[in-house]
């Protein structure tokens, strides 16, 4: 601290304290308007730095199963009783992914199983939680739900779903025209600010140094927090994260953040805004919370009157150093602290080009479909007998699935069995003549 | 529309240069910020190079820029060599690889490429080239914990501090066990998979590297800069660079936005936009 000082407080002491008292003002005056919520307080006080501040340091996992909004058929009820979580757990166990490695359960699957394979496979997913008996992740308002947006947030919104129709979850078929069809973290530009669970590897390492804090989300965002009371960068120049401006209170790391770009996004992993929604007038507060040596509360105040009617408040549990069950390469069961890896996720990113060109191709080929009585789509209501007579005997068979070559080496055609019957195949637009007897 | 000319590659021949490599630097012993905890050196701050590494790390004229229509804005920054004895030890038929990427650095038309250079498609830089890209980076120091965050896209580090750690996979920016050598932090870096180059001139190495990092403050505005590189897929023999690093004194610098993922998605993807529908 005292190096650092050399270089940078004497000039900035007055601009700094004319900040935070600014800070102070915005973070503590806006949301009374509306809301008479206030964070919990902490009985307790964590170790200290050597330079003084108290010590948040560690990897910090915050997977939960708990949504951000209450559902509404559990309006007004705002914890799990004991037994209430135990069957919950207990009915995620039963939802396990199928066919998580080449395991039988895949020989005896349903049609409408084997469908479900293009899925995720679930060893990605974490399946241990940070405890929370809650029913939502949002405090306040006390329903537990956000706030109605705004009529000219709602315009800004239906305006980015209708050019990015495939953002929209409840969107039939998924036709990836342009990048921008894709939300931040599946472009691997960033995750939201503030981030809430992601899928899996949701942790981050919060590390601290004399007049700064710094969170390396495993996935994608890495913050810099200045805590030295600097002015906010203004403008858009936060960019996707914002810029954030960090000061303690007593035990609790208050963060602001404002600076957004004015894009839009098509939401995101970990995201607590949806799809469309502008960034550009967010004022987020967000309060680390201590509440023992290895948990925090993590608060977060959204407040953009342009955007929602009144400002709302969420908290998620945050668990410290976590030590994690996983299996070996051999399948034995180990554990170890939640390490934080490298993602690299634009230089992996094949799929955003590969569907986009997808699209394309699928354009191409609607546009040159054959008739179905000439097509594999005459092949549903066949019998295994006329598959046999018509192709030979199948070069692999995957349960009720079975597996011919096609005249073009790169696709493989699929039919698959109910009751004796084709009741699917895939690709359902070539020729014939394009499928491969095997014979 | 992207006119290009590719850049003259000229043809450098590795001489069998002595493998000297120089004692390290010391401290000047003059007043270097120490920590309150530990007495070392304090090294937090956002640095950053006044190198043109990046576009070569050995000798390079300045030199017209590669797109016609970027004017001098893409000109090629001339720079002397920042590695010892001035060429890198290249085995011969390693030296005709590198022939290679040079002329395949810029392929002159869209799409990803990873023949190309991987800063062209915003790839991870590695190490040791995240510490010379034109770009300021953070070191955050802390008793045992040390991260270094880089600008340039999502670049950073995990430094383990604590004893001998292995990687359980490579990574591009590899994994970074560090120790004190006196008031020299040594970073020894493995599990690089060897994807990174060392620099826009397509010197590169393979998953084989092994870099040993030396920071020693040389006062308090100041590191000296040094990277023992190590292949025995590429090179005859180890050998160094080195640059100092300088304090980013202005005031409330900080890093900034550059998310370049973002910025080569035209790029990447342009030929597949499809139409909106009627």
């Amino acid at each position: 601290m005292r190096h650092r000082s050399l270089i940078a407080a004497g000039s900035l002491a007055v601009i700094g304290l004319t900040v935070w008292l600014a800070g102070a003002v915005v973070a503590g005056q806006a949301p009374s308007e509306t809301t008479t919520f206030r964070v919990p307080a902490s009985t307790y006080t964590p170790p200290k730095t050597p330079w003084g501040d108290p010590d948040l340091q560690g990897v910090w996992d915050n997977h939960t199963t708990v949504p951000m909004q209450r559902p509404t058929n559990l309006a007004g009820k705002r914890t799990f009783t004991d037994a209430e979580l135990a069957a919950r757990a207990r009915a995620r166990g039963d939802n396990d992914p199928l066919c998580n490695q080449n395991d039988e359960r895949c020989a005896k699957a349903t049609v409408a199983e084997l469908d479900r394979l293009n899925a995720y496979n679930g060893f990605w997913t974490p399946q241990t939680f940070v405890s929370d008996n809650r029913t939502a992740l949002i405090e306040d308002p006390p329903d537990g739900r956000i706030p109605p947006m705004t009529p000219e947030a709602i315009a800004i919104q239906q305006a980015h779903l209708r050019a990015h129709p495939a953002t929209e979850p409840a969107a039939a078929v998924i036709e990836i025209r342009h990048w921008e069809d894709y939300d931040l973290a599946e472009r691997c530009i960033a995750a939201q600010v503030p981030t809430t669970t992601m899928g899996y590897n949701s942790a981050q390492y919060l590390m601290q140094s004399p007049g700064w804090v710094m969170l390396a989300h495993e996935r994608l965002n890495t913050r810099i927090i200045p805590l030295d009371g600097r002015p906010h960068l203004g403008g858009t120049m936060g960019g996707w994260m914002g810029d954030s401006r960090g000061r303690w209170e007593g035990n609790t790391l208050v963060v602001e953040t404002t600076s957004y770009t004015n894009k839009q996004s098509g939401g995101s992993v970990g995201a607590f805004a949806d799809p469309g929604i502008p960034f550009t007038n967010f004022h987020v507060v967000e309060r680390f919370v201590p509440v023992g040596p290895n948990r925090l509360h993590y608060y977060v105040t959204i407040n953009d009157p342009k955007t929602w009617t009144r400002p709302w408040t969420f908290m998620q549990p945050w668990e410290k150093d976590r030590v994690l069950p996983y299996n070996d390469s051999l399948g034995a069961l180990e554990t170890e602290p939640y390490q934080i890896y490298e993602y690299a996720c634009h230089e992996g990113n094949n799929a955003l080009g590969n569907s986009m060109r997808g699209t394309l191709q699928a354009r191409q080929r609607a546009a040159a479909r054959p008739p179905d009585a000439e097509s594999t789509t005459s092949l549903i209501g066949k019998t295994e007998a006329d598959i046999r007579a018509m192709y030979g005997e199948p070069v692999a068979i995957a349960g009720p699935r079975w597996q011919y070559s096609t005249a073009n080496g790169i696709l493989q055609f699929f039919a698959f069995f109910e009751g004796g019957k084709v009741v699917r195949v895939r690709p359902d637009d070539i020729r014939l003549t394009e499928v491969v007897p095997n014979r | 529309m992207l006119l290009t000319r590719m850049p003259t590659a000229a043809l450098v021949v590795a001489v069998g240069l002595a493998a000297v490599i120089q004692p390290s630097v010391q401290s000047q012993g003059g007043s270097i910020p120490r920590t309150s905890w530990d007495k070392k050196p304090d090294l937090n701050g956002i640095w950053q190079t006044l190198s043109t590494a990046n576009w070569d790390l050995e000798d390079h004229e300045g030199g017209s820029s590669p797109v016609i229509v970027t004017g001098v804005w893409g000109a090629r920054l001339p720079g002397m060599s920042v590695v010892e004895g001035g060429k890198i030890p290249y085995k011969p038929e390693a030296l005709a690889k590198r022939e290679q990427n040079r002329k395949n650095a810029l392929p002159g038309k869209p799409g990803r490429d990873v023949s190309a250079d991987p800063e062209l498609n915003c790839f991870l830089p590695g190490v040791p080239r995240a510490t010379y890209l034109p770009h300021p980076f953070q070191i955050f120091q802390s008793p045992n914990r040390m991260w270094i965050v880089y600008q340039y896209s999502y670049a950073r580090r995990e430094i383990f501090m604590n004893g001998k750690k292995e990687t359980p996979i490579e990574s591009w920016m590899g994994w970074s066990n560090a120790r004190w050598d006196g008031d020299t932090l040594v970073i020894d870096v493995t599990g690089l998979n060897g994807q990174a180059w060392f620099d826009r001139a397509g010197n590169y190495a393979t998953e084989a590297l092994h870099v040993v990092e030396r920071y020693t403050m040389i006062d308090r505005d100041h590191i000296m800069y040094e990277a023992t590189i190590e292949d025995p897929n590429v090179f005859t023999r180890p050998w160094k660079i080195s640059m100092p690093l300088y304090r980013r004194i202005e005031r409330n610098v900080q890093l900034l936005q550059f998310r370049c993922a973002e910025y080569v998605e035209e790029f990447f993807y342009g030929e597949f936009v499809s139409p909106p529908r009627d």
